[in-house]
């Protein structure tokens, strides 16, 4: 049970460090209303959200792509993506991270920061 | 087990409230004389809206596709263990697949990650 901990412990903060590692890649990439998200505990499914919003769909396209390459070089297997070729709502699903790239209509539409509004935020710096 | 006239429950506020299935999609169609397509949890369907709320912006008079989210059925798991739920439910989704609700109502099923769903995993409250 004490290895179990520790062994979530570990991932739990590589899971974090490619959250905020993605959100810094994203701010790069002209991408606002950044949102890093802890879902540690409360949702089963994944432990972090990253939100971005794109400016066009070929924008948010590259950088979905960039997420993968650079998730690849650090090891990090993707376990799905959708929304790719239409470009309005890009999911990458790292099975501990979960990255949502909007457009600006669809992020007012489905607006997952009410959704889960109860959940610590993250900054880049932390 | 969804086919062709199964009654769905749709678990979003999408204003609809049930459809009726009237295509699996995905499948090659009946394997014999005695069967006919299923479908469970992840997959894609063809539904008419039988009740929907007033305000409802979907067509009652067009076809829509939904994905399925609960089975009555049970869905047996890698481990061994089966879950099954009280009702067939499922989500109404756009030409693109993306869901046309913005949030789920009751528990979806583990099983729609594996399909590529995990879209509509986000917008649910209760992953089993």
């Amino acid at each position: 049970m004490k290895g179990k901990n520790i062994v979530t412990g570990e991932q739990n903060t590589k899971a974090r460090q490619f959250a905020l590692a993605v959100a810094k890649l994203a701010g790069e990439r002209n991408c606002t209303d950044i949102v890093v998200m802890d879902l540690t505990g409360i949702s089963p499914a994944t432990d972090y959200f990253v939100i971005a919003t794109g400016t066009s769909d070929r924008q948010m396209r590259a950088l979905a792509d960039e997420i993968c390459q650079d998730a690849k070089k650090q090891g990090a297997q993707r376990f799905g993506r959708a929304g790719y070729e239409q470009g309005r709502w890009i999911l990458l699903d790292f099975v501990d991270v979960v990255i949502h790239l909007f457009d600006a209509e669809y992020r007012d539409y489905y607006d997952l920061e009410l959704l889960w509004g109860d959940t610590k935020r993250l900054t880049i710096d932390d | 087990m969804i086919q062709q006239e199964t009654m769905l429950d749709i678990a979003d506020n999408s204003g609809v409230k049930s459809a009726l299935c009237i295509k699996v999609l995905g499948r090659g169609g009946s394997r014999g004389k005695k069967t006919r397509p299923v479908a469970g949890v992840g997959d894609i369907v063809c539904v008419a809206i039988k009740k929907s709320l007033p305000n409802c912006q979907l067509d009652d008079k067009k076809v829509h596709k939904c994905i399925i989210i609960r089975t009555k059925s049970p869905v047996k798991r890698s481990d061994g263990s089966y879950v099954r739920f009280d009702s067939n439910a499922a989500v109404m989704i756009d030409p693109d697949g993306n869901p046309i609700g913005t949030r789920i109502f009751g528990a979806v099923a583990r099983e729609l990650r594996e399909k590529n769903h995990m879209k509509i995993i986000s917008l649910a409250s209760e992953v089993v």
